[in-house]
């Protein structure tokens, strides 16, 4: 009797657990995920008398670690296994080498990986650094490492992994103040007698054509507050000459306004051209009229705020 | 000696600082309907000699994404200034609804005396694309897996309880 009541039980608790577990036998075993964010392996096959395996461990390569650094080098570090069937002593110590590369970029190198320490009788650990400058290009890129061994010598590679540069917008500027001669009431086409601000991309983000913007605030008299020299008197260009500058684009008080023609493309600022090849750009600055009805006092931000230099 | 003291005055910059996003226009963070997931900027400052203050705003995506607004202060030679952004898809999103959000970062600069003080700002942007992600479907099978065994084991307990009785009667 007590053993019928437990088939029956049994097979009720089969077709409970039936409609409750959906997923196949192998799916307890999948794994699952973003990509970039998981370990895996390169195999690079090396003709020989054994081949040679060589895996390539990128699930460090993520967030912070591949992120560009601001106007400098990030020096980008990832693993990898050497196994050689022959022993670890038939590896070559000094063929392991590996590149980033992306199409229209650079490819960056990095000729001769270090040899951290043997793993055991077969396999060897070796330490890749590439350094990635902080203008290379938003996105995926490719890495493909090279191995060998000292009995056949001849290198194979593997292209199939991959890691993600990530984004950066970063500028900076200079000066970080304007200054313009003594302007009286009435005056027009004043230019400023500090300009440029020169502003680098220091980042890899592309700002295009008219999107550099710029926030004026009123200037307010330092001695009566209640005068001003309006926003909207300014104007800014990025170029000089004959006062070109004042018939550029005007400026709104508190209002992020983008620059006819300016643009910020990421570039190697050390070559200093001071244009869009090299990563930067300047801005030129004009008073275009001085309001008449104001007294003579020393007009700026300090009441209402500072002027800022914007990328969206 | 003149030269070199004039390229010292003239590389001194200012008002500087980057954010870093693992997620951008044509990138976006793929996200289930009924998820929260939090993702992070991240705030640099190299090559300077001073420290900056920036204060974080969130200006687009208020429907899905919140972050704390204040001030961050960026040590000057950083780069792991972490700002966290929470994004949360109610349940009856459709898949392949799109969002777009927006945390602007600004340079807190004090006005100055005398002249036109200039700070920096730096709008940060990401797509956020509702779809069904595969890591999350693992999860669900796995507490159907975890409710499926309890509810086995409460039963075999249940049917030795019975058994033991029965025989002692």
């Amino acid at each position: 009797m007590i053993k019928k009541e437990i088939y029956v039980v049994l097979v009720l608790i089969i077709l409970i657990l039936v409609p409750l577990i959906s997923a196949g036998i192998s799916d307890w075993f999948k794994i699952t995920g973003r990509a970039p964010s998981r370990p895996t392996n390169v195999s690079v096959s090396v003709t020989g008398v054994n081949p040679v395996t060589v895996d390539v461990f990128n699930n460090t390569l993520t967030g912070i670690v591949t992120d560009p650094t601001e106007d400098s080098v990030n020096n980008i570090e990832f693993w990898v296994t050497v196994t050689d069937s022959d022993g670890v002593n038939d590896i070559n110590d000094s063929a392991t080498n590996a590149t980033f590369s992306r199409t229209g970029q650079p490819t960056r190198t990095n000729s001769s990986c270090v040899l951290v320490s043997d793993i055991d009788g077969n396999s060897a650990n070796f330490s890749c650094t590439i350094g990635m400058y902080y203008f290379y290009e938003i996105g995926t890129w490719n890495i493909t490492v090279f191995g060998n061994d000292l009995g056949n010598q001849t290198a194979q590679s593997n292209t199939s992994q991959n890691f993600q540069y990530n984004e950066l917008k970063a500028i900076k500027i200079s000066p970080d103040a304007l200054s313009f001669p003594s302007v009286s009431p009435g005056n027009t086409n004043q230019t400023s007698d500090n300009d440029p601000t020169l502003i680098n991309n220091t980042g890899n983000f592309d700002v295009t054509s008219g999107n550099i913007q710029v926030n004026a605030i009123d200037l307010a008299g330092e001695s009566v507050s209640t005068e001003f020299i309006f926003a909207a008197n300014f104007s800014v260009g990025n170029a000089t000459g004959s006062n070109t500058e004042c018939d550029e684009t005007s400026l709104v008080n508190g209002t992020d306004t983008g620059i006819t023609n300016s643009i910020l493309p990421p570039g190697n600022h050390s070559l200093n051209f001071q244009n869009e090849t090299s990563g930067q750009e300047q801005l030129f600055y004009c008073i275009k009229d001085v309001p008449s009805d104001i007294s003579s006092q020393t007009y700026s931000t300090t009441g209402l705020g500072s002027w800022t230099i914007k990328i969206p | 000696m003149t030269t070199i003291i004039l390229i010292i005055l003239l590389i001194s910059f200012i008002s500087a600082f980057g954010v870093s996003t693992s997620y951008w226009k044509g990138n976006p963070l793929l996200i289930a309907p009924g998820d929260t997931k939090t993702i992070t900027l991240r705030l640099q400052n190299i090559g300077t000699e001073d420290d900056v203050t920036v204060r974080a705003i969130l200006t687009d995506g208020f429907e899905i994404a919140s972050t704390e607004e204040k001030n961050y202060l960026v040590r000057n030679g950083t780069k792991d200034t972490e700002v966290p952004v929470k994004i949360s898809i109610p349940f009856d999103t459709p898949l392949g609804t799109e969002y777009r959000v927006t945390v602007s970062f600004k340079t807190v600069t004090p006005g100055g005396t005398g002249g036109v003080v200039l700070g920096t700002a730096i709008d940060t942007s990401f797509d956020v694309l509702v779809a069904e992600v595969e890591v999350e479907k693992a999860e669900r099978v796995n507490l159907n897996f975890i409710i499926g065994m309890l509810i086995l084991i409460a039963i075999i307990i249940f049917i030795l309880i019975s058994a033991f009785r029965r025989k002692k009667k």
